[in-house]
């Protein structure tokens, strides 16, 4: 929405400079998107000029050739215009001076002396677009001032405005502000000053009674729930032609184009009040009007009922549309747009004059339902007064009268079946005080309200405010408490830091886990990487996805983009697709992790997705490696799980939990019988596992790549738990288990730790090395055992000893040492 | 793919030809050269006119399913060759713990986000916060309704959802947890103390993603609600964290806002810490950045959340981390943050 400080001023002084009036209005109105400084457009010696002598060019047809008297002197210019009269006024550019417009579009134009086909030219005659009056650029602009010939064009129009633009956003919830008379009334309560509006606007507007009924009108109401009010006048003798300049130039520094002083007419009474408002052509409605005279009937369409908008398009109304028709069809959609054919033309002498009111959720549905974002919208949708209808008619039909000839032909037609009363809101200076940390007195709200016209009295219950009409948003008393905070200004309260808490407190345990997790990951040499929620179809297809498993996740109805139509059902697949890049940007070696959340249709409670958080991570290698990538990604899991002082087993694979979308997603990634169920603390966590063949051919992924995606809920960090250190030797030996395939690590480590056990000492079981000299033959496994006492030196021969009763249980189920 | 049906009887013909081969060839990779796969493009120019390009391209279909149908046998074949390994070792056999090392502590990395994060928690935690993680998809109620957006309301045309085909929303503020907040905290009142809890998330904007746009980003929602709370209570709490971020003394300012949640609302700046207010790149020469939204609880979300908004007052924020890590570290592209290349994040190793 943009102010223009001149138009303000025409309602309000406006004591502050430019900067601090710019600055004042960002910290107490809304978030200034612009500044435009119009003054910097015009230079002074634009001038208002007359034509003394106007006259053909010998050589050239299209132009004319002018005396201008500037106030001072006599100049010749020529134009391509030869419709200019002796007496007519026009806005005068001198040689040396630059056009207006080339100015504003930032590539200044500056006029020269020169001669046009031998005729010389001094100077220039602005056309409307030149001077920034309107796009006309066909002849020169004829000004309708009365100002003395020699005033400067600025002076004259008083051009020297600052606009500011200011964001609509923040004007969301105030119907006021997108009109520059509620612009002007917090400008006058910024600066402290009593406002006062026009009495028009604030007195029940006169109209004249029937006795002039030469054009009559009806209007009918069949759905007040979506059209509280609708009023209208009729009026006759109507001179179409450009309004006067001053009204288009307001037009145009607000960003309206000016088009006939009628459709101007209501722009600028829906500019000045926020009261958006039409302008028919009665003989073309009642041309559509059964019975006599034009009725008005507001109603929903009928089915395949049609309207061709002021647009061109040809629409079908959404079925709960509130629309404008008269007896027979339809002739405006409501509040958004007027139909083409009873649109004001130049032909046009007979007018209806119409300010509605509308439901505001009605105007936004029927808006994106057809793509209709007009001004008027804008203004519906932020819930203008029903009570501010007539305000706008006065306005208008006196401007009529005055720049159209325009004569009242009908009463005022006003239905408005539920009027709206005037409500109050009583607000005491302590609840004001305890919500801004201020010191206010009944006596500084009640003055601060009534600067911007929110009546208000000291009664003995606080400050009794009453609620004027346009300012529809003023519901609770903390309304009134932001009105008093703004006005007086934010930046003038006391700041403190509230008083400390009695009680701790802290993030969850959840939070802390995984602020952990990424501590020990990435001293482990790991990166913590972010990747998306949203995935596509395609990276499901990498991922080897069946069309049940795409089934479990949730579509996004409304994406952008293939890349981001579905949302994930667990993290792995979105990091294997990033291990490509980093291979071919030369990261050899590398292991990608994040901690995240993923969904899914099957997991739901209380309506919602429960949110699996997980911990995925991806290894991977284009270097020559020894042994399958598995044991790289099971190496992560062990050094995490360790850390955070928790047991871990590695299951076969039909162990694993596949009754979740999560768990099923995971592993289709993995290579048959080269992954691992996981379970941690004795809950089933997730998998570990190489990657297939095929996902590494999708994902273009060197052969030694592997990962794991467990549940976070399965974690938590574990209290370590301190052993007092030895202070006696330890001693080691190196043992070697020729081993058959049926027996798992785990199994042999698991029996010769048992057989070991003893009171006398402990035994820590290491890996050295797993040793198969060709396929077919036993696995040798080589552990390395320490042993270690607390109270004593052991003995070489109680170890051997033992070691022996140790292999000779592994003996016993076929596994020998050697 | 596999099981697409081919129109043009020759091409129909060669598929079935090389799918049996597949299943009985030694070496699939050779079926890629067939002659018969070779002849069928020669057969381009003899269709008839209108079909010549849906042959061309019929051609090509066939030879991305053999494609495919090749790579799947050859994957296969690997996986078959590799066979089952013992889940349980260490390691696997004739290789050491060597070969499964964890690579160098300074290879590693914390996502500058989280990093980050972890900064933030820890300064709000030491300011008497609690922090919960927000959700990652939730519904219509806690997105808008709890928050006084009614249905249909313009206030909502501020933000474009991502929305599930049942009606679910990625949210796109962290205040989708303001009411669980403060329903999860409300007994803290009874006992007399604050509710005070920070909320870092993921948000989301269906918007196209540029150097400066991103359709997932982060914030981190804060709100305190008591006996007394004040606007100035606000703008101190948020001063007091960001001076603590930025280890310097700052101005702050307020500016009107309007958000259906708060009332009064704020869009809340800070003098540039980048450089003392003087005007640099990441201030864009003004001397201030605007930081963040936030307000005084609304009373009817207040009720909508069980609490007495007569007897107790409230403030919340809203501000994105993305934004506060691209100036901290003068990150010059937010495409950056979801990137996963590793030249990004070993710069935060």
């Amino acid at each position: 929405m943009k102010l223009s400080k001149r138009w303000v001023e025409t309602f309000t002084s406006v004591e502050l400079d430019n900067d601090e009036l710019v600055k004042r209005v960002g910290a107490q109105l809304g978030a200034v998107e612009e500044v435009e400084d119009w003054s910097s457009y015009y230079a002074p010696e634009i001038i208002v000029a007359e034509i003394v002598s106007a006259k053909d060019h010998p050589d050239a047809d299209k132009l004319g050739v002018y005396e201008v008297n500037t106030g001072s002197d006599t100049m010749t210019v020529c134009a391509g215009d030869k419709t200019l009269k002796e007496g007519d006024k026009v806005g005068y550019i001198p040689p040396g001076s630059d056009v207006p417009v080339s100015v504003r579009d930032g590539e200044p134009f500056t006029i020269e002396e020169r001669e046009l086909r031998g005729v010389p030219s001094q100077g220039m005659l602005g056309s409307a677009k030149e001077l920034i009056f309107g796009d006309d650029h066909e002849g020169v602009m004829v000004l309708d001032t009365d100002a003395e010939i020699g005033t400067s064009l600025v002076e004259a129009y008083e051009l020297d405005d600052l606009i500011i633009d200011i964001e609509n956003k923040m004007f969301t919830h105030r119907p006021d502000l997108f009109g520059m008379l509620g612009l002007a009334r917090e400008v006058a309560g910024i600066q402290g000053n009593q406002f006062s509006s026009p009495d028009w606007y604030i007195e029940a507007a006169k109209f004249a009674d029937g006795s002039s009924d030469n054009l009559p009108l009806t209007v009918d109401i069949e759905i007040p729930e979506l059209c509280p009010r609708f009023s209208a006048i009729t009026m006759s003798n109507v001179e179409i032609k450009p309004s006067p300049l001053q009204m288009q130039s307001y037009l145009m520094r607000v960003g309206l184009r000016p088009i006939n002083n009628v459709v101007d007419v209501t722009n600028y009474a829906m500019y000045l009040t926020g009261q958006p408002a039409h302008a028919f052509d009665y003989d073309q409605v009642a041309e559509r009007t059964k019975a006599d005279g034009a009725a008005i009937v507001v109603r929903k369409p009928s089915k395949g009922e049609k309207i061709t908008l002021l647009d061109g398009r040809e629409i079908e109304p959404h079925a709960d549309a509130a629309m404008v028709a008269t007896d027979t069809e339809l002739i405006s959609v409501g509040g958004s747009m007027g139909g083409a054919d009873t649109e004001v033309s130049d032909t046009t002498t007979n007018i209806i004059l119409e300010a509605a009111s509308w439901d505001l959720y009605s105007i936004r549905r029927t808006s994106f339902a057809h793509g209709i974002f007009t001004d008027a919208v804008t203004r519906f949708n932020k819930g203008q007064s029903p009570r501010q209808t007539l305000m706008a008619i006065s306005n208008m039909s006196d401007l009529l009268s005055e720049h159209a000839g325009a004569k009242q032909a009908s009463p005022l037609i006003d239905v408005y079946p539920a009027v709206s009363d005037e409500e109050t809101i009583t607000v005491g200076h302590r609840f004001v005080n305890d919500r801004l940390g201020s010191e206010f007195t009944d006596e500084d709200v009640a003055q601060i309200l009534n600067n911007v016209e929110i009546g208000s009295q000291v009664t003995n219950d606080g400050v009794e405010a009453t609620i004027p009409f346009w300012r529809t948003d003023l519901e609770y008393r903390e309304d009134l408490v932001e009105e008093v905070g703004r006005l007086h200004g934010y930046d003038n309260l006391p700041i403190e830091v509230p008083s400390r808490l009695s009680k701790p407190n802290f993030r969850t345990d959840n939070l802390r886990l995984k602020g952990r997790m990424r501590q020990i990951l990435s001293a482990a040499g790991a990166h913590d990487i972010v990747t998306y929620n949203f995935v596509s179809s395609d990276l499901f297809a990498k991922a080897g996805y069946s069309q049940n498993l795409i089934d479990t996740a949730y579509r996004i109805r409304n994406s952008i983009s293939p890349e981001l139509e579905y949302m994930r059902i667990s993290l792995l697949p979105s990091l294997a697709d990033k291990v490509n890049a980093n291979i071919r940007s030369g990261h050899g070696s590398f292991a990608l992790y994040e901690i995240n959340k993923s969904h899914n249709k099957e997991q739901v409670e209380d309506g919602l997705p429960i949110e699996n958080m997980s911990l995925a991570m991806v290894v991977s290698s284009d270097r020559e490696q020894k042994g399958s990538p598995y044991y790289q990604a099971k190496a992560y899991l062990d050094h995490l799980v360790g850390k955070l002082g928790l047991s871990i087993t590695y299951r076969t694979e039909g162990d694993g939990d596949l009754s979740t979308p999560l768990g099923r997603s995971v592993k289709s990634l993995f290579a048959n019988e080269r992954m691992a169920a996981v379970e941690i603390n004795g809950r089933f966590a997730g998998f570990v596992g190489e990657f297939s063949a095929a996902s590494k051919q999708r994902f273009k992924m060197p052969s030694y790549s592997a990962g794991f995606e467990i549940d976070v809920a399965t974690l938590e960090d574990v209290q370590t738990e301190y052993e007092a250190i030895s202070r006696y030797p330890s001693s080691t030996q190196d043992v070697t288990l020729s081993t058959p395939d049926e027996v798992e690590y785990s199994d042999l480590k698991h029996l010769v730790a048992k057989s070991l056990q003893s009171e006398d000492f402990d035994v820590l079981v290491k890996p050295v090395s797993i040793y198969r000299a060709k396929e077919g033959e036993n696995r040798r496994i080589t552990f390395r055992l320490v042993f270690q006492s607390n109270q004593r030196t052991l003995k070489t021969a109680e170890i051997n000893a033992a070691v022996a009763a140790m292999t000779a249980k592994t003996s016993d189920v076929g596994i020998e040492q050697i | 793919m596999a099981h697409m049906t081919f129109r043009f009887e020759d091409i129909a013909k060669v598929h079935a030809d090389l799918i049996s081969q597949l299943e009985t060839i030694d070496d699939p990779a050779k079926l890629l050269k067939s002659p018969d796969l070779k002849g069928l493009y020669a057969l381009i120019p003899q269709q008839a006119n209108e079909d010549k390009a849906a042959f061309g391209q019929e051609v090509n279909a066939l030879k991305s399913v053999i494609e495919q149908a090749v790579a799947d046998r050859q994957n296969a074949a690997e996986e078959h060759k590799l066979g089952p390994i013992d889940i349980t070792a260490p390691f696997d056999e004739n290789s050491s713990l060597d070969d499964v090392a964890l690579l160098p502590a300074s290879e590693g990395s914390i996502h500058p986000l989280n990093r980050e994060l972890e900064r933030v928690l820890s300064i709000f935690e030491a300011m008497g916060f609690a922090a919960v993680e927000s959700r990652q998809l939730d519904d219509d109620y806690h997105m808008f309704g709890s928050l006084n957006f009614p249905d249909d309301h313009p206030a909502r045309d501020d933000y474009d959802t991502f929305v599930t085909e049942e009606g679910l929303i990625a949210p796109a503020h962290t205040s989708t947890m303001q009411n669980r907040m403060m329903q999860q905290f409300k007994d803290n009142l009874k006992n007399g103390d604050n509710i005070q809890v920070v909320v870092p998330g993921r948000c989301f904007r269906n918007e196209d993603v540029d150097a400066r746009h991103e359709h997932t980003l982060h914030q981190v929602e804060g709100v305190m609600v008591g006996e007394g709370i004040t606007v100035g209570h606000l703008i101190g709490t948020l001063k007091t964290f960001l001076e603590a971020f930025y280890g310097q003394k700052l101005e702050v300012k307020t500016q009107p806002a309007y958000f259906p949640f708060v009332e009064p609302g704020f869009e809340f700046s800070m003098s540039c810490p980048f450089c003392n207010k003087k005007g640099c790149k990441v201030c864009s020469q003004e001397g201030w950045i605007e930081i963040l939204g936030c307000g005084m609880i609304h009373p009817n979300v207040m009720r909508e959340a069980g609490i007495d908004p007569e007897a107790f007052t409230g403030f919340a924020w809203g501000f994105g981390l993305d934004r506060l890590v691209m100036m901290q570290y003068n990150v010059d592209d937010i495409r950056w943050f979801h990137s996963g290349k590793i030249e990004f994040m070993e710069q935060f190793s």
